[in-house]
């Protein structure tokens, strides 16, 4: 997207090293009903939604932008 | 982009962004099915708004850290630019770690959940993977401009400040459509209204220890000669010791809530780690009898699953503790239970989850555990109650739950130095592991034996001290288990699916008031017993619904009619469906029915002759079907009534 922020490679492999990397919770008992339904279902929407954000940021806050000057026939919101 | 000024208010608006949109739906979406099957859809709402807004304070905490370290920055005589960066890297780096391993952890649930893969992570991999995420860490550092990245990360958490407050108004209107209660740890009435109430005869004090994951095979609580817990069988000389008694489920919720209620985890419902009795029965309780018949009640415990502050019961109790742990986690889990109704002392213990790879480094070679913790709250709680009301205290210690490390005074005695020492060496508990690591698994046997050494040895000093203050010989003193532990059968720990003997037999020690002359008792009694003998011992009525009996009659040396024994495991199992997951053990005699029941699955049965084979080794149900079949009709009949008493109790 941007030359300062990781590349897609980097990005992986650092979420491959903390993925690997988490703790077994030998403190706690592991959540008999984790991996249900509803995570399988979310998680996926969940990771679109941030992905999305991050990646489509500044897409939607220039569409915004513009259909907010339609609309209005004003500048829109400040840019962040 | 430029870096915004690293001012209070875009600080903390930006880390609460990061918190209530990131952070914390990283936390729920992992477990929010096994939420679903404890709590309706209101209390879940109110729950996770009440958690939304306790997230203002990381973010509160995390801004003001990374706006002091700009003031501190400035005052030192660096640049604007420098200033702002070290405060939003301060504010926001400590955020993108934790939604890291939280977006890492349900990556990994997910994968699981969708391709039924399963992985042992051991140590060495752990350090490996650590060496290797330092490594790619110290390249993007080298790679990346920092103060163009957090440029954009800040640019990014403020855009979305629009959304955190629509998010924030949500969770403010789930709280206040049912709020939650509040509860402190000491009930403020004085004894004197519990000292109102006459009891009928004497009442003697009431003391129950049950000892987490102690398996009988274990302790070997009957045998004088013991090795392990030779201050247990010194009192198990002079009580009646019970070398068949059963637990009703393999960890601590379920069965803890068994000893409190005599109700199986069918009917109590309390079958997910962090989940509370149904509310129909959290007042059939033991303490609350005892409580109306005159007894001060008090839970004293280590370990907050099996705390009735935890479980929904508390209350039936004059006072609740909990005995401190040197878990930093523990801290935020316990603090939650000022909302002792609600589901916060779980998702807090699961938004900290990341704080147990820290626990595990400081700890080192040392438990965080110690059962002189419990016992010197329950002393202080005796001295401070003093003698004018009978007391019935419920202590329960976690040694020798693991990490298996044992206080120099028994380490070793079993296991040579230089093996499984510090808590990073140990296999992660609750867990299957191959045949190979049965050598391993072993030597984790061992320690964890030295564990139960150090955990009878306090048992022995509690009881000295009880009889320095003459309140030993009168007092109905009961030692116990919630549970056993597993090193066998490919399963090192305990919950999950599992059965078999080492982890639902464990001790039963019950000496009454004034006993003298000990006796050993083979018959096979139930954990659903405990409440019922306690309560006519103790001369008080017996709890109504009961699944269990008095065992008076054995305890005073008569016969006492046989009857099947029920244990089970329905962690998979909604209190909102039919009864239709788990895992039921049926123990009649010799013989051990374990029948698995999945939906839309046929019944699968084994045999057991556990007289023959206490291994659990050989499957008869093929040769005896006529066996399996009686069994299987006792089962039937009693989760028939138990689905009928649960669709009754969904009706009112």
């Amino acid at each position: 997207m941007h030359a300062a922020l990781p590349s897609r490679s980097v990005t992986a492999a650092l979420l491959l090293a903390a993925f690997a990397l988490l703790p077994a919770p030998a403190w706690a008992y592991v959540d008999p009903n984790a991996g249900g339904l509803l995570l399988q279902l979310l998680a996926p929407v969940f990771a679109a939604v941030v992905g999305g954000w991050l990646f489509l940021r500044r897409w939607i806050a220039d569409l915004t932008r513009r259909l907010w000057r339609r609309v209005t026939g004003r500048g829109g919101p400040p840019e962040e | 982009m430029s870096l915004p000024s690293a001012r209070l208010g875009p600080l903390w608006t930006a880390a609460l962004a990061a918190v209530v949109l990131l952070w914390l739906p990283l936390v729920v979406i992992p477990i929010l099915d096994g939420l679903l099957f404890v709590s309706t859809p209101r209390e879940l709402a109110r729950d996770l708004g009440l958690l939304w807004l306790l997230g203002m304070l990381p973010a509160a905490l995390l801004a003001l850290t990374g706006w002091l370290a700009a003031r501190l920055a400035g005052a030192a005589g660096a640049g604007g630019r420098t200033r702002d960066a070290l405060g939003w890297a301060v504010a926001l780096l400590p955020l993108v770690w934790i939604c890291t391993w939280h977006g890492a952890r349900m990556l990994w649930t997910w994968t699981r959940s969708v391709a039924g893969l399963e992985l042992t992570i051991t140590s060495g991999l752990r350090w490996f993977v650590m060496g290797l995420l330092l490594a790619v860490l110290a390249l993007l550092i080298v790679r990346l401009r920092p103060a163009s990245v957090l440029a954009r990360l800040s640019g990014s958490l403020l855009a979305l400040r629009p959304a955190a407050a629509l998010v924030m108004l949500l969770a403010l209107g789930a709280v206040l459509q049912k709020p939650p209660a509040v509860s402190w740890r000491v009930d403020p009435r004085p004894a004197a209204v519990e000292r109102a109430a006459p009891g009928p005869r004497p009442r003697p004090d009431i003391v129950l220890i049950s000892i987490d994951a102690l398996a009988a095979a274990d302790a070997d609580a009957c045998n004088p000669q013991s090795v392990q817990m030779p201050r247990l069988a010194a009192l198990a000389q002079r009580s009646s010791c019970f070398t068949r008694f059963y637990t009703s489920s393999n960890f601590t919720t379920p069965t803890a809530s068994t000893m409190e209620s005599s109700l199986l985890p069918w009917s109590h419902f309390a079958t997910q780690p962090d989940s509370k009795m149904l509310p129909a029965v959290r007042g059939h309780s033991l303490a609350a009898v005892l409580r109306a018949q005159g007894w001060r009640t008090h839970s004293i415990t280590d370990n907050l699953l099996a705390s009735p502050l935890h479980r929904g019961s508390f209350a039936a109790w004059s006072s609740s503790a909990l005995a401190h742990t040197t878990l930093f986690g523990n801290l935020f889990r316990g603090a939650m239970t000022v909302f002792p109704e609600t589901a916060l002392p779980r998702l807090t213990a699961t938004a900290l989850g990341f704080l147990g790879a820290f626990d595990m480094a400081v700890h080192g070679e040392q438990s965080p555990y110690a059962s002189e913790r419990t016992y010197a709250l329950v002393l202080q709680r005796l001295a401070a109650e003093g003698r004018s009301a009978p007391q019935f205290i419920w202590a329960h210690t976690l040694p020798p739950h693991s990490p298996y490390l044992p206080p120099p005074s028994t380490r070793h005695r079993l296991l040579p130095p230089g093996e499984l020492e510090r808590w990073s060496d140990m296999l992660p508990d609750n867990i299957e592991y191959a045949p190979a690591l049965q050598p391993l698994v072993d030597k984790h046997r061992l320690r964890y034996r030295e564990s139960i050494m150090a955990a009878d040895a306090a048992l022995g000093e509690f009881l000295d001290e009880l009889q320095r203050q003459g309140r030993l010989d009168g007092a109905l003193i009961v030692i116990s288990a919630d549970h056993g532990e597993s090193f066998e059968q490919g399963l090192i720990g305990h919950a999950g699916p599992r059965l078999h003997d080492v982890l639902i037999r464990v001790p039963l020690v019950l000496k009454l008031p004034g006993q003298q002359v000990g006796r050993v008792i083979g018959q096979p009694v139930s954990q659903a017993d405990l409440a019922p003998t306690l309560l006519d011992m103790a001369g008080a009525p017996p709890l109504p619904r009961a699944e269990g009996r008095s065992l008076r009659a054995l305890l005073e040396g008569g016969a006492l009619p046989p009857a099947p024994v029920f244990s089970m495991t329905m962690e998979r199992q909604s209190r909102f469906r039919p009864l239709s997951s788990g895992r039921f053990a049926v123990i009649d005699g010799d013989d051990k029915l374990v029948s698995e029941r999945q939906p839309g699955a046929p019944v699968q049965d084994q045999l057991f002759d556990l007289r023959a084979d206490p291994g659990e080794q050989r499957d008869l149900a093929a040769q005896r079907p006529e066996r399996v079949a009686a069994l299987r009709a006792l089962l039937d009949a009693r989760l028939g009534a138990a689905e009928a008493a649960r669709l009754a109790a969904q009706a009112r």
